[in-house]
């Protein structure tokens, strides 16, 4: 299933060799995807077909970087279209090209390897919507040079005849393929997660809506990062987070608040929270400006392990990593990981959106987000010796409905 | 691979709890809500209402950080994986 080299030798050879260095990719790597349940359908209030077809057009630039570096470039283009069905149904399809550069420390904030790599991503989901309810079937597929995702889920809605109070129950099935491309994975593996979600969406006033959701995941195969020294986490990993959401609207503004709260928990001992605001300023001639805060922390995986100054282990290839402790783990099959999304952190974003309107079927806009993270910005003890971490995107989209 | 005791595959006893008081806390403040007729939905139907309305951005969103950081989803079921987390 894994390499396991046997001495400090051996890892010496092998942190130096070119091999080494150049499967050594990605860590902060993102792969932008089309996925998410916002594309299968949210139980919104209105329990109805759309209208209108849509078609939606969206790009993204992003990177990442820490002081010294740059890490991960991303260009991603993504493509949705919706389109109504003789009033009872509809068809939802994305596509997204990822285009995916830069470079991806090998343990903590360390030793940046080159990576290079596209992405390729699909979607499709078909509702059918009933006088009180609708049901969503959705597929999602996946392509990496050394990672395949294949995605199908169920989603059933239903409302009370006030229309006022919606519930939903949604059950999915991932089935992930990892293709062996660094020395410490020499087979195919795979992972399969099922994830059942329970939410019930609530009209609390003539202006504000609320929406509380249960999501609930099982995964069972290969989690660890191959591309990661020494890393070696459990083969299942069950997650349960609760996300409870409030939209307000101001009637003398026309302004809108969102808010939000996420509580995460998971099997490697993490928990995290999210707290986000984004507030939608309506301005003259169809604009509005949505600025948007969001504070995230989470705890450590139980089997993360912090950089030190001095390991007796470690050489010039593996400074300031604890090589004594973790590789004796690794090679005996135990838990270890040097991973710094395993790490306790605390992270703000800050950003905002410009969206203006063309009448009533033309939109377009363009968002920038700026986001920070660091090891003391963590509720409790966040994690020593890691770099602080960055990443700023923009957006630009552009909408059209027919 | 051998496996150092999953004690933690399930959730702890008080996570559990929060759940569920979570859960419990937003059902019964459902039974205190007025209910609003369907002539006093105006505001409701406008698109800065909608959770998620531009599902594009919510999933470039979603995937960033999925990518930086350990905890993911909570919104509902589908979609599917990535070689990034």
């Amino acid at each position: 299933m894994k390499n396991t080299p046997d001495g400090s030798q051996l890892l010496n050879a092998l942190s130096k060799s070119a091999l080494f260095l150049n499967t050594m990719r990605r860590s902060g790597m993102v792969a932008v995807a089309a996925t998410s349940a916002a594309l299968i359908g949210q139980p919104v209030f209105a329990e109805a077909a759309p209208e209108k077809s849509t078609i939606n057009f969206k790009t993204l630039t992003y990177r990442d970087y820490q002081p010294s570096d740059d890490r991960i470039d991303i260009d991603a283009e993504s493509f949705l279209i919706q389109v109504p069905i003789a009033g009872q149904w509809s068809i939802t399809g994305t596509a997204v090209h990822d285009a995916i550069s830069g470079a991806s420390p090998r343990y903590h904030s360390s030793s940046l390897a080159q990576i290079k790599d596209t992405r390729k991503a699909y979607t499709g989901a078909v509702t059918r919507y009933f006088q009180q309810g609708s049901v969503t079937v959705g597929t999602a597929y996946s392509k990496e040079k050394d990672y395949i995702s294949r995605n199908y889920s169920i989603q059933n809605s239903w409302s009370t005849p006030s229309q006022n109070t919606t519930f939903i129950v949604g059950l999915g099935y991932t089935s992930d393929q990892i293709i062996p491309n660094s020395i410490f994975l020499t087979a195919k593996e795979d992972k399969r997660v099922v994830d059942l979600a329970l939410g019930v969406t609530q009209v609390l006033s003539q202006t504000d809506i609320a929406q509380v959701t249960y999501h609930h995941t099982r995964g069972r195969g290969y989690y660890s990062d191959q591309y990661k020294l020494y890393d070696a986490r459990p083969d299942s990993r069950d997650s349960d987070s609760v996300l409870v959401r409030w939209n307000h609207h101001f009637v003398e503004s026309a302004n809108t608040l969102h808010s939000s709260y996420r509580y995460y928990t998971d099997s490697n001992d993490i928990n995290a929270h999210t707290l986000e605001f984004d507030y939608v300023f309506n301005l003259p001639n169809q604009w509005s400006i949505t600025p948007l805060l969001r504070y995230y922390s989470q705890s450590a995986a139980s089997f993360y392990y912090d950089p030190v100054a001095n390991d007796p282990w470690a050489d010039a290839d593996t400074f300031g990593a604890p090589i004594s402790v973790v590789y004796p783990l690794y090679a005996e099959g135990r838990f270890a990981s040097m991973d710094q999304r395993l790490s306790s952190f605390g992270a703000i974003t800050y950003g905002a959106k410009l969206t203006k309107h063309f009448g009533e079927n033309w939109s377009a806009d363009v968002k920038f987000e700026q986001y920070e993270q660091k090891g003391s910005w963590a509720l409790g003890n966040g994690s020593d010796g890691l770099k602080d971490f960055g990443a700023r995107s923009i957006q630009f989209g552009i909408s059209h409905s027919f | 691979m051998q496996a150092i005791s999953l004690s933690k595959s399930g959730l702890p006893l008080l996570q559990k709890a929060i759940v569920l008081a979570v859960l419990a806390a937003s059902t019964s403040a459902c039974s205190m809500i007025q209910p609003v007729q369907p002539w006093e939905k105006g505001v409701l139907a406008k698109p800065e209402m909608i959770f998620d309305e531009d599902k594009l951005d919510a999933a470039y969103v979603e995937h960033t950080y999925s990518s930086k950081e350990a905890a993911f989803g909570g919104a509902g079921v589908g979609g599917g994986g990535c070689g990034c987390n």
